[in-house]
C-alpha cells in the first residue's frame, strides 16, 4: 500500500505534515510526498484551512 | 468552514485539452484521486467532512471514468506443425520466431503511426483499476466519445 495517498488524504484534511510524520517520518519527506500526489490529483496542496 | 477550498484551474501545463494525450493526463489524475478516497476511506475519516470537492469527484462516476483506447492486433497464425519430419521443439522454436515477429511488426506499425503524426506518443503508467472497482464505479469508457462503455 503507497503511503504516499495517506499523508496526501491527512493533508487534505488539514492536517499538519508535522502530525503526520510523528516520530516515524521527516517532515520534508511528508511535506512533499503529499503535495506531489496532490498536485497530481488537481487538487489543494495546502489542505483545510480551518 | 473547511470546505471552501476548489480545485486548482490551470491553463493545463500538463498537455493539450484533447487527444490520447490529454485522455492520459486525465487518467492518471482520475488514478490518483480515486487513490486518495480509498486512503479517506481507510483513515475512517467521515464523509461528511470531506472537502467538497472530494464529494463531488467521489459522487460523479463520470468524474471518475477512464479513458480507453484498445487497438486489436491482427490474428497470429502460427506454423503447421509438420509431423513427419519435425520435432516438437523444433516447431515450438519457429513457433515462437513466427509469434516474436508478429508481435514486433504489429509494435513498430503502432509506432510508425506516432511517427506520421498520426497517433500520439504516450508514456502511460500502469493505471490501478483495482482502485476504480474498490471504489464500485465502472471506469471505462470510450475515448472516441466520452460516454460511458455498456
Amino acid at each position: 500500500m503507497d503511503q504516499r495517498f495517506e499523508w496526501a488524504a491527512r493533508r487534505l484534511m488539514g492536517e499538519p505534515s508535522r502530525e503526520i510524520a510523528a516520530q516515524s517520518f521527516q517532515v520534508d519527506q511528508v511535506k512533499k510526498a503529499a503535495k506531489e500526489v496532490l498536485k497530481r490529483a488537481g487538487w489543494p496542496t495546502k489542505g483545510k484551512q480551518s | 468552514m473547511g470546505k471552501s477550498l476548489t480545485p486548482r484551474t490551470t491553463n493545463n501545463p500538463e498537455g493539450p485539452d484533447t487527444g490520447e494525450a490529454a485522455a492520459a493526463v486525465k487518467n492518471r489524475k482520475v488514478s490518483v484521486r480515486l487513490q486518495i478516497v480509498a486512503a479517506l476511506q481507510r483513515l475512517g475519516v467521515p464523509y461528511r467532512e470531506w472537502p467538497d470537492f472530494v464529494q463531488k469527484f467521489h459522487a460523479s462516476p463520470r468524474a471518475q471514468a477512464l479513458f480507453q483506447e484498445s487497438i486489436s492486433p491482427p490474428p497470429f497464425q502460427p506454423p503447421d506443425f509438420e509431423r513427419l519430419t519435425e520435432s516438437s521443439a523444433e516447431w515450438k522454436k519457429r513457433a515462437d520466431a513466427g509469434w516474436r515477429q508478429h508481435r514486433d511488426d504489429f509494435l513498430q506499425q503502432c509506432q510508425s503511426f506516432i511517427e506520421l503524426g498520426v497517433d500520439e506518443e504516450l508514456l502511460l503508467r500502469k493505471i490501478p483499476v483495482a482502485a476504480a472497482a474498490k471504489a464500485g464505479t465502472r471506469p471505462w469508457i470510450s475515448a472516441s466519445n466520452g460516454l460511458p462503455v455498456g
